[in-house]
């Protein structure tokens, strides 16, 4: 930068700091400066760091460290040490307070939609898969081990006629699995999820003018009543519409259902299903449809389907 | 996970044929196949859309559900296919092409594909060519897309704003470009690249090794990095400008700076009003200074037309000089003069009438804000989680396959590892909900093996486990470091400033019961060990229990991977949060040491501490466009060199972007959470 500096446009002094100059014009010319302030504090973001930052950095020596209340240490040696610990027992907070207060949420009242995504009637039990789940977890593989053992084929993608191999050659000579080739192996893995039937793929086929062309798909539906289902998604459904504020009255948007159109989509179904069915309840789904175009070579062009609620 | 594949379309037969009649026909035919078989997949939608479903949900109830199609996710040229569209058009609104480049405050109406798919049913029933021309107008192609007909759907709002494409792939390298001809035209270029060599590494940031002129190709992790330094980088090379750079610099750096807040800001997970008023405050910024690199948006028919004017009027004088005949010398160069002033002109004016900024991904950041109000954070829609997707369930499923009639075997490739990943997913949640009398349920081998599944995954996060901060860690303990005199060996300073520095660490910090002896003697036989690496736990933006994990290194001399030593800048809470203005009470310093003493006076308290080099807050200039913090070093005779301090009050890894001798930017924009905090 030129060192001439700024010109102060009432008295010719010249500033290079911004403080300084800022400091001047408070003190000669204070009502200019109220208006530049005003303007100032309506761009920069709410808190206004320019006027905090006239002072030439102080002096270090005064600066107290409890002012962040890092008196209680929290840490700990990574390895053990020759020198005996006498940890005390910390909870220190100071570091929360100054990260959460610029926007926490602590304090956000929640104004959900009346008669949302409230539930008709309880699943019958014998539907519940959990319960099963909880006595056998890794039914229908009979051990731990085997579904380790299946578990690593699939995630190391070991290639179907390589599990025949392992099998054939007698590798597997600690216990003996309870499927023995990659054909039973996928017999097994198709069992694991009882939700299956709900993906089940489907071929169409187009014909127009001798040109045919095959096509796999999922029904939609469906699809979104296996995500419904899943236990692991459990904790982060949503099935209603909020309206968030923070403590100061002001809206909030973060995830989809804190949002308008989710709101007003609300509105509408249930306007146009009458009075007589306003005693039922709505949860509404969500869905975002996605599509590529696979780079360079267009072999397939797949179609996948997102369901946002399940995070 | 929750990526579910719909559909694997058929492939569009190749254009074989070079004449543009059967080519069209194909097209159409293709268009056709596409919209037969969306229809064909949207079909079980429409009735549960309308009148709903009973479904079962995962909490044990019954609800009746309206799944509803709310997004369409999808690079901008796939959007206009299935839009319909013209290429150059807003599947949200009916901007005009020459309007694109045009600040957000304009409001163009709202796209209505009902009304173009009624004016196309006209012409096809009645024929009548001005309602294909009313259609093209707009930038319609097909009056009746792929969307038309869905109930509930209203199809301008299945767009989604793509940051990755974008922003990053899109704009950034726009940018990118204007500033190197910006550089080249101001001859900063060295400066650039070397600011741009020696950057400082941080969590998450992939510091470049090359000089930017030397890399190649940009991916979109790159991009990434690069949105995260550009504005500093690019600060630091502008500085000390001529008078005559002075106006042009700070248009550009404003520039810069309004493009990449609005990039970080669009990141946010959680918006109010007023951030959603600064998205649009910086977009308004962007568009008043983007003026500076105007006349680099040429292109390559504008340069050839500037080039041809210029040809034209260099003939003009050399006819002239020609038929003028003999003449003074002093009247020969005069003439030249005024002829190259004549011709820099016309390039110049030339470059300006016909530059703009009229390209579709510059209007697409109009949409951001009303984005937010309808559907909620940006991020949540991007396409990296997709294309991720879709390189684990399709790319690598062809991969698997014997190519041999493929889609099948994708299918079924990606039906087993979903499904196994699914149970280990859903045992997991299983044990972390812990259902009533759930104990003894998994037995130990179980719960063994599901954690170690899950810790496989949390590398660079940690999540606070039943309300225990994760802590801070002292890691590589150093060999053959037992007292102070081998540690100020090993640091390089010496053993009387580090006992000074002790002192004065314990005055200004500690009760005095707690302090360290002042005998020196006594020091020096007390134990101590020497670390090099410190592990700080942050607390994620705009999270409440999620830690980033920043690593601080000092290896002194020593060489850290083969690149010289490392000894990273680190930010240190000294005041309280109105101190040092921007900064907020902390000041970046430059970690020279990491130790452990046990004092046995004192019950055998143990101090860990670090040592430090801290710098100083700068002012910050009038003339700064960029609003940077600026930090120095202090002066290396006085005895404020080093600082001692407790490792508690480092907060963590701070990223300072060198700005000439002994100077740096303080990098605002390296993460969010810097970028809410600093300013």
């Amino acid at each position: 930068m030129s060192t001439t500096g700024t010109k102060c446009p009432f008295c010719r002094l010249r500033y290079i700091r911004a403080g300084a100059y800022e400091r001047h014009l408070e003190s000669c010319h204070p009502n200019f400066y109220k208006n530049l302030f005003k303007l100032k504090t309506d761009i920069s973001r709410s808190r206004s760091s320019s006027v905090n930052s006239n002072e030439e950095p102080a002096v270090l020596e005064n600066a107290a460290d409890h002012a962040f209340g890092f008196n209680e240490s929290d840490y700990e040696s990574g390895h053990e040490s020759d020198l005996p610990d006498s940890e005390p027992e910390h909870a220190s907070d100071g570091e929360d307070n100054l990260v959460t207060s610029s926007r926490s949420s602590n304090t956000v009242q929640v104004q959900a939609y009346e008669n949302a995504g409230r539930s008709l009637r309880d699943v019958p039990s014998n539907q519940r898969y959990e319960r099963s789940l909880l006595a056998e977890p890794w039914h229908p593989f009979l051990t731990l081990d085997d579904f380790k053992l299946a578990n690593w084929f699939v995630t190391s993608k070991v290639p179907r006629s390589r599990i025949d191999e392992y099998f054939a050659i007698g590798l597997s000579k600690s216990a003996s699995p309870c499927f023995k080739s990659a054909y039973k192996l996928d017999q097994y893995i198709t069992a694991l999820d009882p939700y299956q039937h709900f993906l089940e793929w489907k071929e169409g086929t187009y014909t127009h003018d001798g040109y045919s062309a095959t096509f796999f798909y999922r029904d939609m539906v469906q699809c979104v009543e296996y995500l419904l289902s899943q236990p692991a998604y459990r904790d982060d459904m949503v099935y209603a519409p909020v309206r968030e504020h923070n403590e100061t009255g002001e809206r909030l948007y973060s995830e989809m259902h804190t949002a308008d159109w989710w709101w007003e989509m609300q509105v509408s179904v249930f306007t146009s299903s009458g009075g007589k069915e306003l005693q039922s309840n709505y949860a509404l789904g969500n869905l975002a449809g996605r599509s590529y175009i696979g780079s360079g070579h267009l072999y397939v062009r797949p179609d996948s389907f997102d369901e946002l609620l399940g995070g | 996970m929750a990526i579910l594949l719909i559909a694997l379309l058929p492939v569009p037969p190749k254009f074989t044929s070079k004449k543009t009649k059967t080519r069209n026909a194909q097209r159409t035919t293709n268009d056709e196949i596409l919209d037969a078989v969306f229809s064909f997949v949207f079909e079980p939608l429409e009735a549960v859309t309308k009148h709903g479903k009973e479904m079962c949900c995962s909490d044990g109830k019954v609800r009746q559900c309206f799944p509803v199609l709310a997004a369409w996710i999808a690079d901008h040229a796939e959007n206009e296919t299935l839009h319909g569209l013209k290429r150059m058009s807003c599947a949200v609104c009916e901007v005009p092409v020459e309007r694109l480049g045009w600040d957000a405050k304009e409001v163009h109406p709202a796209r209505d594909y009902q009304k173009y798919a009624e004016i196309e049913e006209r012409y096809v029933n009645t024929g009548g060519e001005h309602n294909v021309a009313s259609l093209l107008a707009v930038g319609v192609k097909i009056g009746r897309n792929v969307f038309t007909g869905l109930s509930r759907v209203e199809i301008p709002l299945l767009f989604k704003p793509d940051i990755l494409h974008n922003i990053y792939l899109g704009l950034f390298k726009h940018l990118m470009q204007w500033i190197e001809d910006f550089l080249k035209k101001h001859g900063r270029q060295e400066l650039f690249d070397e600011v741009w060599k020696s950057l400082p590494p941080y969590p998450g940031f992939f510091v470049p090794k090359k000089a930017y002129r030397e890399v190649t190709q940009w991916q979109g992790k790159e991009m990434r990095n690069l949105g995260r330094c550009i504005l500093g980088v690019f600060a630091s090379s502008l500085r000390s400008p001529t008078p005559a750079q002075q106006s042009p610099f700070v248009d550009a750096i404003r520039c810069v700076k309004a493009l990449v807040d609005f990039s970080l800001m669009a990141q946010y997970r959680s918006h109010t009003e007023d951030t959603l008023r600064y998205m649009e405050q910086y977009l308004h910024d962007f568009h008043r200074y983007k003026e500076v690199f105007q006349e680099f948006r040429t292109s390559k028919k504008t340069r050839e037309e500037a080039d041809a004017s210029d040809e034209q009027l260099r003939l003009n004088l050399e006819r002239e000089l020609k038929e003028a005949g003999k003449m003074p010398a002093a009247k020969r160069r005069r003439l030249l003069n005024e002829n190259c002033l004549e011709r820099t002109d016309k390039r110049e004016e030339i470059h300006r009438n016909k530059s703009h900024f009229n390209f579709i991904k510059l209007h697409l950041l109009v949409h951001y804000c009303s984005h937010v109000r309808k559907f909620g954070n940006i991020p949540m829609y991007s396409t990296d989680v997709g294309e991720l997707a879709h390189k684990v369930q399709i790319k690598e499923g062809y991969r698997h396959s014997n190519k041999n009639n493929a889609s099948r075997q994708i299918l079924d490739y990606y039906g087993r590892v979903h499904a196994v990943s699914m149970r280990l997913l859903t045992l997991r949640a299983l044990q972390a909900r812990k259902p009533e009398g759930a104990d003894g349920l998994f037995d130990n081998a179980d719960r063994c093996f599901l954690d170690e599944i899950s810790q496989t995954r949390s590398a660079i996060q940690l999540t606070e486990t039943e309300g225990t901060r994760p802590r801070r860690l002292l890691r590589g303990r150093g060999k053959n470091i037992n007292n102070f005199k081998q540690l100020s060996e090993n640091l390089g300073i010496p053993v009387d400033q580090i006992f000074n520095e002790l002192i004065r660490y314990g005055r200004r910090s500690l009760e005095n019961a707690d302090r360290l002896t002042g005998d020196k003697e006594r020091m020096e036989t007390m134990p101590v060990e020497q670390f090099n690496q410190l592990e700080i736990p942050v607390l994620a933006f705009q999270e409440t229990d999620v830690y980033d994990i920043h690593r601080a290194r000092t290896t002194g001399e020593r060489s850290f991977r083969k690149s010289g030593g490392r000894n990273d800048w680190v930010w240190v809470a000294l005041g309280t949060t109105n101190e040092y203005g921007a900064l907020h009470g902390k000041l970046p310093g430059k970690l020279r040491g990491l130790f452990k003493v046990r004092d046995a006076g004192t019950d055998g308290k143990v101090y860990r501490l670090a040592i430090l080099q801290l710098l100083q807050k700068g002012g910050s200039r009038i003339t700064d466009a960029h609003g940077l913090v600026h930090v120095f070093a202090r002066r290396q005779t006085s005895k404020n060199e080093f600082w001692i301090v407790d490792i508690a009050t480092v907060t963590g890894l701070a990223h300072l972007i060198p700005n000439g001798d002994g100077k740096w930017l303080v990098n605002s924009r390296i993460d969010l959470r810097t970028f809410n905090e600093v300013d």
